[in-house]
């Protein structure tokens, strides 16, 4: 089959090129459009749900939202986990769904179980967030402007600009920190209603039914009616009413319902202004109090193509933004993702001119084209399946393509090796048979074992598809790549590299380079006399083996490389329940110190949270954003920017890069050895549940330090209405809510419309009402008969710790009580611990669980390292069958680990940092140092398998010369294309390339020395020759070499 | 007669070694986790120091730290007959976990002590004390938030 696949694409070669350019053409095009990215979605499938109920505690939230939701959505189908946190005013729910399942399925069944969810009237709506990917950031822009106040910003933002990024497709959610919602507010001073004689109620009914719609059910407003249309004879009009309250000074003239004939005027007793809503957040942009718009993404949109678009529109608003400063650089990762590309791109350019120019050398400028095409094809074939298949071009597949480049170039350069010296025999030695029949065996020869071979490669990299979490969706790109480059040259090397060999090669002139036939020279002289001295070999062997091992403690995980990303992101946590104004403060004067720092070209900064936005946090935690300059050194500007948010005590802080921090988040919760939950309803009896499990866990032996998890809390003010005091004013403490409510919290009264613009009326309580303790003892409550009572004679103010953050897990409030594990295993201690956890007494509705978590990450490292050894027994069972010879198969197997000692020096020579690259390169290496040694060893047999008299050293050495060029060539062209990513540095996209080329050049001199000069003489020794060879199997003394070309 | 290309071309060219695949394997499952960037830090720039027989701390600063916070203090007013009920700003006023009220003293040069005062009421941004502080008390008016997180330590939230 394979021979009839070959000889039909030397027949119809000339369609097989003009497919095989097709194909590089349309594939370059293809790719140019290629969504690139940073990571790779990592995380998995997830929906989340958020309300807004500003003004309500975090307690009530998770009573009256977050209780009823999560009993309405626990359950749907393939839901893996539902978490929960509920902070004042916000409830946000994410549901997590096995991996692999389809987001806009379970969305769809998510929004069903939601449609029939009827919550008590907060007028919450609970609101599904747009889907987005795993690093969900695409573009920041801050608003600025000296002239337009930030209320009136807030507007142009929320009913033009927004609308109009949210319709650039690819754009998932813009929101809008420092949001300020202009709203006509109604300020009343409960002593001031008094003397006047009014009460509350009366200013919200009258505020309320001067408009044409209040929310108020209870008004007349809610009911506006229409303003009808009439019938003339002959036309037909309709009739609309046109409000003529735009502004405060329109509100302030209503009369107050109730009050006769004195006629009392809002604005005699309240103070109608404009304002804004209490802020859930704020905005920072180089020093000035600012908007701070986020654009988020979908997850298969296209960062570059997006942001491209999204500068398009800001240009076309541009006109209509005159004082405005609109700043989209606070963070954009499409630099980052573009500089990558560039110098990624560079790199690749220098490395294949080098690989041509050797190729060159080596044969003829021919061979040279053949071999190019068919590496880049190949590895263009891979890049195009990946996109076409919806992934995006990433760091995980990019070192995948790198992994395979040893393969795909050995590919490439064995057969042409193999095809160019016989067409130069056939041509030299007059046969009769065709140069495509030559060409035909000369392939065939060598892709026989095709089939095995890919079985091979697969079987390699499936123990790294059995990782799961984070490690799995990055290791799972990375396979596929690497698979779809290795298979790809595969395809190239049976379809295009005939035909192409065929049409280019045979009518090239006769001669060699010196080259390679200088090579075979020093080989025969210099090296092959001392090959097969006994002690060569092993002392070869000794000396990597030794170094290999001494090199073992200095050696680091492999670990995600920081990243050369020029934007920056300082997490900044103040004490809990620090308020904005103090917030604010000091962000604005971190943000200010940072832009002093030589080299930072911008600080945005956005504290707490904004209507729909990825926060989910209150106002006492800020994130700064610092991007540097093009031109700043990047080490140095970054230790400045430590050392600047170091300068800064009581704030928590953290610098890092975005798509770190993502990581960070989504891997969370995984690091612990031991976890037991502990599920409850009281905080109170939770802690001391909780530390009875710790208590329990450190007398269990192999824990240490078991931990329970800090309750972070802050203070807050509960007011609890004493009923008997109440009674006897006839105040029920509904009443005492709605009143306070009414002067802390502002009430919504009606509504104001205005050139396609809702704007918020409400009645609030006086700035002096609502500031402090006192204010809040002191809010004057109307009594039925008609009286008012202060606040602090009917009900208490006390002030209480609350959790800033209540978690559930499983619709349920919990705690985590950590431990290490040291000196058992971890399986065994969490069966000891489940057993012993179930023994402890707990009250009704409360239980603890050991999570699976620790125990399931063994159980997946258990299963990886049994894959990896069956990969590995597989492989020794297939060599086996190629050699017919276990010793063969094992001393080919064990002759792997020392060619990668160079590499395994290289990593410790890299650091932490580059470590990841480090041990891909490995990989890398040793699908080069199979290939050559399987090839060597082929050599051999084929020289035993011929009739005629020769001796083991004969065989070794003819077959040894024969194959050194080839050797050499694809090591050294492995390494062209690796020398400029070692050149290069650690610079943007090459974090993971560049200490993975260093890793290669190192492992590929390790490797070319096994497998051409160690390899030998261990086969000579140890392979079991002498006695096998053919018919005449005498020992022979040495003879001299004939010559080879 | 030299040796020509093999018939029999062995195919395991691809032949994964297993301990690399383990040691990856470990390497990558260990370290996708780990942050090697800046990790948390909460204070570089201040000593907090117990002070003995009481639940509170003296917080000392470094200089630029007290620079970069912006911390303002202000010194309360020498009592006389007349002066009436003790009254500080209401910036400096903060309250703990449970209710009761703090102010942060500066008794020494870039040192800050929590002291207890009993808050009669609270109008417009004054404070009005039912026990006066020792004259000449120097209260931090700002960077009273940043004090006590530095003097607690902020929790991950």
């Amino acid at each position: 089959m394979v021979r009839s696949l070959i000889s039909a694409s030397l027949r119809f070669r000339a369609l097989v090129l003009t497919a095989a350019l097709a194909l590089l053409v349309i594939g370059g095009l293809q790719l140019r459009s290629a969504d690139l990215d940073t990571y790779p979605q990592f995380t998995p499938p997830l929906v989340q749900i958020q309300t807004e109920a500003l003004g309500l505690s975090g307690q009530e939230v998770e009573q009256l939202i977050t209780v009823p939701l999560e009993d309405q959505l626990n359950g749907v189908a393939w839901l893996d986990t539902i978490r929960s946190k509920s902070i004042p005013g916000l409830s946000s729910i994410d549901m997590v769904f096995e991996r692999g399942t389809n987001v806009l399925r379970a969305r769809q069944l998510v929004q069903e179980r939601m449609s029939q969810l009827r919550l008590p009237g907060l007028g919450a709506t609970p609101t599904m967030l747009q889907p987005t990917s795993s690093t969900s950031r695409l573009l920041m822009i801050g608003l600025v402007s000296k002239t337009v106040s930030l209320t009136d910003l807030s507007v142009l933002a929320r009913w033009k600009i927004r609308p109009r990024l949210m319709g650039v497709p690819g754009v998932a959610n813009v929101s809008i920190w420092g949001q300020r919602d202009r709203r006509l507010q109604v300020e009343v001073d409960p002593r001031r209603l008094r003397r006047a004689g009014v009460t509350v109620d009366q200013v919200m009914r009258s505020t309320g039914n001067a408009l044409w719609v209040s929310p108020l059910s209870y008004i007349q407003a809610s009911t506006p009616g229409t303003g009808g249309f009439l019938d003339t004879p002959t036309q037909r009009f309709a009739v609309q009413h046109i409000l003529p309250i735009t502004t405060a000074n329109g509100l302030s003239s209503v009369t107050i319902e109730g009050t006769g004939n004195r006629h009392v005027r809002l604005s005699d007793v309240t103070n109608v202004v404009e304002d804004h809503q209490p802020l859930i957040g704020d905005a920072v942009v180089n020093n000035k109090p600012s908007l701070l718009l986020v654009l988020e993404k979908f997850p298969d949109a296209n960062t570059l193509a997006v942001t491209k678009a999204v500068d398009a529109v800001l240009d076309n608003m541009k006109p209509g933004l005159s004082g405005i400063t609109v700043s989209p650089n606070l963070y954009r990762p499409a630099t980052y993702v573009s500089s990558s590309m560039h110098n990624l791109m560079r790199s690749a350019l220098i490395g294949s001119v080098l690989l041509l120019l050797l190729l060159t050398a080596f044969y003829s400028w021919r061979v040279a084209l053949v071999g190019y095409v068919a590496i880049g094809l190949s590895l263009l074939v891979a890049a195009l399946v990946l996109t076409m298949r919806g992934a995006s071009i990433n760091a995980m597949t990019v070192a995948g393509l790198a992994m395979a480049v040893g393969a795909v170039v050995d590919d490439a350069v064995s057969d042409l090796d193999t095809i160019a010296r016989r067409l130069r025999r056939h041509r030299s030695g007059g046969e009769t048979t065709p140069a495509a029949a030559v060409v035909l065996q000369a392939t065939l020869t060598m892709r026989r074992s095709m089939l095995f071979a890919a079985l091979i490669g697969v079987l390699a990299v499936l123990p790294l598809l059995s990782l799961s979490g984070v490690t799995g969706s990055f290791a799972r790109p990375l396979v596929v790549s690497y698979a779809l480059a290795v298979a790809a040259s595969m395809l190239v090397a049976l379809i295009l590299l005939p035909a192409l060999a065929l049409t280019l090669l045979p009518s090239a002139r006769t001669g060699r380079r010196p080259l390679p036939r200088r090579l075979q020279r020093w080989y025969d002289r210099g090296v092959a006399p001392y090959l097969f001295r006994p002690l060569w070999a092993f002392a070869a062997v000794g000396v990597l083996a030794l170094s290999g091992l001494a090199v073992t403690p200095f050696l680091h995980g492999a670990a995600l490389p920081a990243l050369q990303d020029r934007s920056l992101l300082v997490h900044w946590q103040a004490a809990p329940g620090t308020s904005l104004p103090e917030m604010d403060r000091i962000t604005e004067a971190a943000g200010r110190q940072l832009r002093t720092v030589p080299g930072v070209a911008t600080v945005g900064a956005h504290v707490g949270r904004a209507l729909t936005s990825d926060q989910v946090s209150d106002v006492d935690s800020a994130e700064l954003w610092v991007t540097l300059a093009g031109a700043a050194n990047y080490d140095r500007t970054l230790n400045a920017v430590r050392r600047v948010a170091d300068s800064y005590p009581g704030i928590r802080h953290q610098v890092l890069t975005y798509p770190r921090d993502r990581v960070q988040a989504a891997a969370n919760g995984t690091q612990d050895d031991l976890v037991v939950r502990v599920y409850g309803d009281d905080l109170s009896t939770l802690q001391a549940k909780a530390n009875e499990v710790r208590r329990l866990l450190g007398s269990v032996r192999g824990v240490e330090r078991p931990t329970v998890e800090n309750t972070v809390t802050a203070p807050a003010m509960e007011v609890e209405v004493r009923l008997a005091a109440a009674a006897r004013y006839g105040i029920k403490p509904g009443d005492v809510r709605r009143a306070a409510a009414t002067l802390l919290s502002g009430t919504l009264v009606g509504n104001l419309y205005e050139q396609q613009k809702i704007f918020d009326v409400v009645v609030w309580g006086t700035p002096a009402v609502r500031h402090s303790e006192t204010g809040v003892e002191n809010l004057l409550i109307d009594t039925p008969s008609g009286g008012v009572v202060p606040l602090h004679d009917v009900a208490t103010v006390h002030i209480r710790p609350n959790p800033t953050v209540i978690r559930h897990d499983a619709t349920s409030r919990s705690l985590d009580v950590t431990a290490s594990v040291h000196g058992r295993s971890q399986a065994s201690v969490a069966a000891d611990v489940r057993s012993r956890v179930r023994a402890l007494p707990m009250p009704l509705e409360y239980h603890a669980e050991v999570l699976g978590d620790a125990a399931a990450e063994q159980t997946t490292h258990r299963r990886t390292a049994l894959f990896a050894l069956a990969a590995g027994v597989g492989a020794l069972l297939l060599l086996q069958s190629a050699f017919a010879s276990w010793r063969r198969a094992a001393l080919l197997l064990v002759s792997l680990p020392l060619s990668l000692v160079g590499g395994v020096l290289a990593i410790a020579v890299v650091g932490a940092n580059g470590s990841l690259g480090g041990w891909l390169a490995l990989l890398a290496v040793l699908s080069l140092a199979v290939r050559q040694g399987v090839a060597l060893f082929a050599a051999y047999a084929h020289l035993e398998n011929q009739p005629g008299r020769q001796s083991p050293a004969d065989i070794v050495r003819r077959g040894t010369r024969a194959r050194v060029a080839p050797i050499v060539l694809s090591s050294l062209g492995v390494a062209a294309l690796f020398v400029p990513f070692a050149v290069s540095g650690d610079i943007a996209g090459l974090e993971i390339l560049h200490p993975m080329a260093i890793a290669v050049l190192g492992g590929l001199v390790t490797s070319t020395v096994v497998t051409a000069l160690v390899l030998p003489g261990l086969y000579l020794r140890l392979a079991g020759l002498g006695g096998q060879t053919g018919p005449h199997s005498t020992e022979q003394p040495d003879r001299p070499l004939t010559t080879v070309r | 007669m030299h040796p020509a290309r093999h018939p029999s071309r062995p195919p395991a060219h691809r032949a994964m070694g297993w301990p690399l695949a383990v040691l990856l394997l470990c390497g990558v499952g260990a370290g996708c986790s780990h942050s090697g960037e800046g990790d948390e830090v909460t204070q570089k720039t201040a000593q907090v120091v117990a002070v003995k027989g009481t639940d509170l701390h003296r917080v000392i600063l470094d200089p630029q730290a007290v620079q970069r916070l912006g911390i303002t203090t202000q010194r309360v007013p020498p009592r006389t007959a007349s002066s009436g009920a003790e009254v500080i700003s209401f910036d400096a006023l903060f309250y703990d976990d449970n209710g009761r009220a703090w102010v942060y003293t500066n008794p020494a040069p870039r040192t800050y002590v929590r002291h207890k005062v009993l808050v009669d009421q609270v109008t417009g941004d004054r404070v009005v004390l039912r026990a006066a502080l020792p004259p000449g008390t120097a209260i931090v008016t700002t960077g009273a938030a940043e004090l006590r997180g530095a003097e607690y330590g902020v929790g991950a939230e």
